[in-house]
């Protein structure tokens, strides 16, 4: 099977202090992965570090972006890439809108890829295709991004962004927290129409639920900084039931 | 058009210069005798330094007064300035001749007056006397008093009742460099009236330092609703001085709008003086100096009348090893009772070497009032930065996007379309 991202032995500091301590992980073209973890096994720090944030600082290790090293790439050209991550907390960015910044943000991308600026009707149309989808007001466009926007409106957002970015790597960040089940299930069902022969996606979560509605095709354990353990769906259910402390003695992880 | 100028950079600032002026302006002798006596105070007053408060933090140094000359003659032709705009009166101003006016005949016919200041002084002393220099005399300060000596310019005056619809434009430029402007514009709203009058100072690039050295009386009368813009496109050789008053009169509404773009040292005092019950004064200012630009706003909201209101907002963004300095007062006179005023200065730092002071004061003498003012000074978010790139926006492009989020709820205050568009444009400049 293809692979989209390869990272092996990852090593990742945040200030001055290791927090992932040799993760490796390879993603699958067209398959949804889970990550799974308990409070500070290292979750975010993952996210950020393939997200490219200057505060995370790779100390070992290397990922490949289809055979590419992403690791000397800044934030925004892994983003051009195709690499996403949908933030667990967005930033507000006062005074810019939603339509502004997402029009700039998908012509930077196609311009990295050689590609002509999107026309703005075509731009316009495919912004409120994917907004329906979502089931997202029209008037979500003319807001100020992520301003005031309550929580569940914030990770709708980031979905949008990346239903609109078209990425080949989405890596979503806690996705599911904070959300109440109808968010999550519009959410889901996001993702879920996102969900290409070409994309591989990243779930990041602390909980199986999201788990029920994007069904994954692997799921990994993190714990203390490293994947213990892989395997098929039902690793999520047995997760659910039995706890991270049964993993911990399972996979007895050295100090 | 062939442009053949003729160059007569004779004169330095002197009472020489008072008198050559005056001469060839062919104006009143109680013109003369104004400028004269100005020209006394202007001697006797010391140059300002850093040891007076209001100029602590804009050295005047490396000003040489004495390096400048004025065009003891009108320049020959300029390019005159073409426009789309919608307007209903244009004036251009050249190295400190008005070298073209215009006045829509719809808008003459009902009394408005839009001419030099040295024809209003010969066909309307009443008017001109009535207000001239009341707003920014002598003592205002010694640029005031060399200003009132030296300067030369325009009058707007709207009559009770007449509505002016489109804005009216005046652009001032400067041609060479070592030249000496005192560009000067009085503008008077009887009760009842309303216009719009949006300046530009403006300058293509030249080599050695001129000065201009500008003032600005608005007058709104009762229920009168004036509006104005000044724009500060210097070239960087440019120093800048401004003295621009506004009288807010009874339920009258005002507003202004400072932008500041260009110039090499730029030192600005804008002033509300709200004297009649009711009046409303809206303040709006943004500024955004680069390399070594240095900005200093130096505002007052003056609540001499109960009931009134006034609004202000100033926002900068700096780069490089540019500076500003924001000082302003709310200054409420015992008896303005019910007065409501703000103040908010925002200051966003694009770089470590730029440098940001923010001075709001207030002084409240009466006391059933609502005041409030807020300032802030500080670099770009890291976290927004970071969540723009990873949308896959170079880090140009999401400061740019940041600064005109900044600015955006600024800019969308202004109502004139075109001062907007090209305001875009001119920070799209400044980004790149």
């Amino acid at each position: 099977m293809e692979k989209s991202l390869i990272i092996r032995d990852l090593h990742v500091n945040v200030e001055d202090k290791e927090i992932l301590k040799g993760l490796s992980l390879e993603l699958e073209k067209g398959k949804v992965h889970a990550v799974m973890g308990p409070n500070g096994s290292g979750k975010s720090t993952l996210s950020y570090a393939l997200a490219g944030h200057p505060n995370y600082e790779v100390t070992g290790g290397e990922v490949l972006f289809n055979g590419q090293d992403v690791l000397e790439m800044g934030a925004d050209e892994r983003a051009q890439l195709g690499i996403f991550l949908a933030f667990q907390y967005p930033m507000s960015i006062p005074g810019v809108s939603m339509a502004n910044f997402l029009r700039t943000a998908v012509n930077s991308v196609r311009k990295a890829r050689d590609e002509k600026p999107m026309r703005v009707p075509d731009f316009r149309k495919m912004l409120n295709e994917k907004m329906s989808v979502l089931k997202m007001d029209r008037s979500f466009a003319g807001r100020y991004l992520n301003e005031g926007f309550s929580g569940g409106e914030k990770k709708r957002a980031e979905i949008l962004q990346m239903a609109m970015l078209e990425p080949k790597v989405a890596i979503l960040d806690e996705t599911d927290s904070g959300l109440d089940i109808d968010a999550l299930r519009i959410v889901s069902e996001g993702v879920n129409a996102l969900r290409n022969p070409d994309t591989s996606v990243l779930i990041i979560t602390h909980y199986q639920r999201i788990l029920n509605y994007v069904k994954p095709d692997y799921v990994h354990v993190l714990v203390d900084g490293r994947i213990v353990t892989s395997g098929g769906p039902e690793l999520a259910l047995e997760l659910e039931e039995k706890g991270y402390d049964w993993v911990r003695e399972q996979f007895a992880v050295p100090a | 058009m062939e442009t053949t100028k003729v160059e007569v950079l004779a004169l330095g600032i002197s009472r020489e210069a008072v008198e050559g002026l005056s001469d060839a302006l062919a104006e009143p002798y109680w013109m003369r005798d104004r400028r004269l006596r100005s020209w006394e105070v202007y001697e006797r007053t010391p140059m300002p330094t850093t040891q007076d408060e209001e100029w602590r933090r804009t050295d005047l140094r490396k000003l040489k007064l004495d390096s400048f000359r004025l065009l003891t003659e009108a320049p020959g032709t300029y390019e005159p300035e073409g426009s789309s705009d919608h307007r209903s009166g244009f004036a251009q101003v050249v190295d400190g001749y008005v070298t073209q006016l215009e006045l829509d005949p719809s808008v003459a016919e009902q009394g408005v007056i839009f001419s030099t200041l040295t024809e209003a002084a010969k066909n309307r002393p009443e008017l001109v006397q009535k207000y001239l220099g009341t707003l920014v005399p002598d003592e205002y300060g010694k640029f005031a008093a060399l200003a009132n000596a030296l300067s030369s310019g325009l009058f707007l005056y709207v009559p009770t009742n007449v509505q002016v619809e489109l804005p009216i434009q005046v652009s001032h430029t400067i041609t060479r460099g070592g030249a000496a402007v005192f560009p000067r514009t009085l503008i008077v709203g009887e009760r009842f009236a309303s216009a719009t009058l949006i300046e530009r100072y403006y300058s293509e690039d030249f080599e050695e330092d001129s000065l201009s050295v500008g003032t600005v009386e608005v007058f709104a009368g009762e229920s009168t609703q004036l509006r104005y813009v000044n724009i500060q496109e210097w070239c960087r050789n440019v120093w800048h001085f401004l003295a621009e008053r506004h009288s807010v009169g009874r339920d009258a509404q005002e507003n202004n709008l400072n932008i500041a773009l260009g110039a090499k040292q730029a030192k600005a005092n804008v002033d509300a003086v709200l004297v009649g019950p009711g009046a409303s004064c809206e303040m709006l200012g943004l500024f955004f100096p680069d390399r070594d630009q240095h900005y200093d706003h130096h505002t007052l909201q003056d609540h001499a009348a109960p009931n009134c209101f006034s609004d202000l907002l100033y926002k900068g963004v700096l780069r490089d090893t540019s500076r500003s300095v924001f000082s302003g007062l709310i200054n409420v006179h015992p008896g303005a009772q019910k007065t409501d005023a703000y103040q908010t200065n925002r200051n966003l730092l694009l770089s470590d070497s730029a440098r940001a002071d923010s001075i709001p004061n207030l002084e409240i003498q009466a006391n059933d009032v609502r005041c409030s003012h807020g300032a802030s000074v500080g670099p770009i978010d890291t976290e927004q930065l970071f969540y723009l790139m990873a949308r896959g926006l170079s880090r140009t492009e999401a400061e740019r996007m940041i600064v005109d989020g900044f600015f955006e709820p600024l800019v969308n205050r202004i109502p004139l379309e075109g001062v907007r568009e090209r305001l875009v444009e001119a920070i799209d400049r400044k980004m790149s």
